[in-house]
């Protein structure tokens, strides 16, 4: 310990400059990696979310980004005709989010509450830390719903909420039935490494009564994100243009063949395209360390050969070098754990329930996973640039001449 | 480049920093430009690090910092050896600084190949001149007898 501390603070910290330049490069090189090993491990929970929506029969709805779309020629009754028929003509899974309640809570979060149908509840394997899954019966008098667990302290298991609903603009009353997991998410179907986080949210059961109730907003946002079940090509069509001649809206309709070749080409050669970028980067980020530490060496060189002469053994020196590179490299993991918290944090500080994460640190499960990686590969990277010193170090003649 | 610091090794060494740092600040902003906005999975990817564009230009740019310095601690003998036979200090500065000066405007004209050739504005890297000028000025005090 006492060669470390010396080692250090005479040889190494007399060319901070150069310490700091390698601090700054391994942070670099660990944020890149950290980003690209997030970003897959998001991408991979995702495609396993969605994996559901990819079976026969089912058709997911998309507005048309190709033709203009004029929302305020829209009436409701028009929007409640495509509802009717969707009622009698489709079976059709409706999960629509987007819409704010003021519901009380420590944090001051704005609540999220997302209307969901029985189709879609099926659907969807929605996992409970606590409490029961809902049932559709009875939503006329209290309703029964999930919360986030963001909202379990305030609102256990048996709790009534009082709210204005923000559909249907009326006072509603909510019985709480069960609580979601700790960081509970849902992918985007479309971006499926986005994920907004239900710690705050409220799933909120919805029938064909609550949708002849509500307004234009939750009938154009659910025609956004609805799913037709057990139907056909010639079905979609059929759907298809009675949305557009009744609210002049384009639709499109992918089947279960274009999603998948969507998930599968589009995705794999996304994921191709990051892990190259990264290993590129990884490869400059670790050409830019040798380079640093060749440069160490040439300033250092004459520090190391006084302490070889006097006595340093050469497995000594390697040991400290190990020491040495292990602190360099925990703290630039703990600074990039500190950013990836900070991060996490200022979506506290923006009260935006949609990104707020629960947990240490608030860093969630996939934030764990991709800095393990990142640990992992730091220790590979350690290893290196300690036996690239000590090969270059062994390289040079310990003699008075380079002394001088 | 007569009677230089530099050798041609150190030369063509800064020569690369410089253009590293030119060339990544270039395709960092052809990145930001291309991907603005978009919610695909490359996309957020790219956006995830150019959001960090100048820290991560900043951050590089401390590369010059670490050639300078090592250059200087290197030197240190033979600018005093120049001193002896008879050079003033302040012609080794001066001719360090130019020579220094020459050396990043053939890497930001060369770097300015890559600009053209993705069609990006070729003043992006002017900010980076600003910060390797006071670098080289700043290194410039270094070169002095001990």
């Amino acid at each position: 310990m006492k060669d470390l501390i010396f080692f250090i603070k005479r040889i190494f910290l007399k060319r901070w400059i150069l310490v700091l330049g390698m601090l700054l490069i391994i942070f670099l090189a660990n944020y890149l990696t950290f980003t690209a090993s997030r970003s897959l491990i998001s991408t991979y929970q995702g495609n396993q979310e969605n994996k559901i929506l990819d079976q026969d029969g089912l058709f997911i709805s998309n507005l048309d980004p190709d033709v203009e779309q004029n929302f305020d020629a829209i009436t409701i009754e028009e929007t409640q005709k495509v509802y009717d028929y969707l009622e009698s003509h489709y079976e059709y899974a409706i999960d629509t989010y987007g819409f704010v309640a003021d519901i009380p809570n420590t944090e001051d979060m704005e609540v999220s509450v997302r209307y969901i149908n029985e189709q879609a509840y099926d659907l969807r394997d929605i996992k409970l830390s606590e409490g029961k899954q809902i049932t559709f019966q009875d939503l006329n008098t209290v309703k029964p719903v999930l919360i986030g667990a963001g909202l379990a302290k305030e609102y256990p298991v048996g709790s009534v909420i009082e709210m204005i609903d923000p559909v249907t603009h009326q006072p509603t009353k909510l019985k709480v039935n069960g609580i979601l997991e700790k960081n509970a998410s849902r992918s985007n179907i479309y971006a499926l490494n986005s994920k907004n986080y239900l710690n705050y949210s409220i799933y909120s059961p919805i029938d064909e009564e609550f949708i002849k109730q509500s307004s234009l907003d939750l009938h154009v946002n659910a025609l956004n994100d609805l799913i037709l079940l057990n139907s056909s090509e010639k079905e979609v069509n059929h759907l298809k243009d009675l949305i557009q001649s009744t609210t002049g809206l384009t639709f499109n309709f992918f089947s279960q063949k274009e999603n998948d070749k969507f998930f599968k080409d589009y995705y794999m050669n996304g994921l191709q395209i990051i892990s190259m970028l990264t290993l590129i980067c990884f490869i400059i980020a670790t050409g830019l360390a040798i380079w640093n530490t060749l440069i160490s060496i040439r300033l250092m060189i004459k520090d190391f050969t006084v302490h070889l002469l006097v006595g340093l053994s050469y497995p000594r020196l390697r040991s400290i070098l190990y020491q040495y590179f292990g602190i360099v490299f925990f703290i630039s993991f703990s600074l990039l754990t500190i950013f990836v918290s900070v991060n996490r944090y200022s979506a506290w500080y923006r009260k935006d329930a949609i990104f707020a994460t629960l947990g240490i640190l608030k860093l969630i499960g996939m934030d764990w996973m991709a800095l393990i990686i990142v640990l992992l590969i730091d220790m590979i990277m350690g290893i290196f640039i300690v036996e690239f010193m000590m090969r270059k170090i062994k390289k040079i003649p310990i003699s008075l001449g380079v002394l001088t | 480049m007569k009677n230089s610091l530099y050798r041609f090794s150190d030369r063509l060494e800064i020569f690369f920093i410089y253009l590293f740092c030119f060339v990544v600040n270039a395709l960092l902003i052809y990145a930001e430009r291309t991907y603005q906005g978009s919610d695909s999975l490359i996309g957020s990817y790219i956006n995830s690090i150019v959001e960090y564009r100048l820290i991560i230009t900043i951050m590089l740019t401390f590369l010059v910092i670490i050639f300078c310095y090592q250059f200087i601690t290197r030197k240190k003998t033979e600018i005093r050896i120049r001193f002896l036979v008879g050079e003033t200090s302040w012609e080794i500065r001066y001719r360090y600084f130019i020579q220094s000066m020459i050396i990043m405007a053939l890497s930001y004209f060369v770097s300015l190949l890559l600009n053209i050739y993705l069609s990006i504005s070729l003043m992006v890297n002017l900010y980076l001149i600003f910060i390797f000028i006071n670098y080289i000025l700043v290194s410039t005090v270094g070169v002095k007898v001990k």
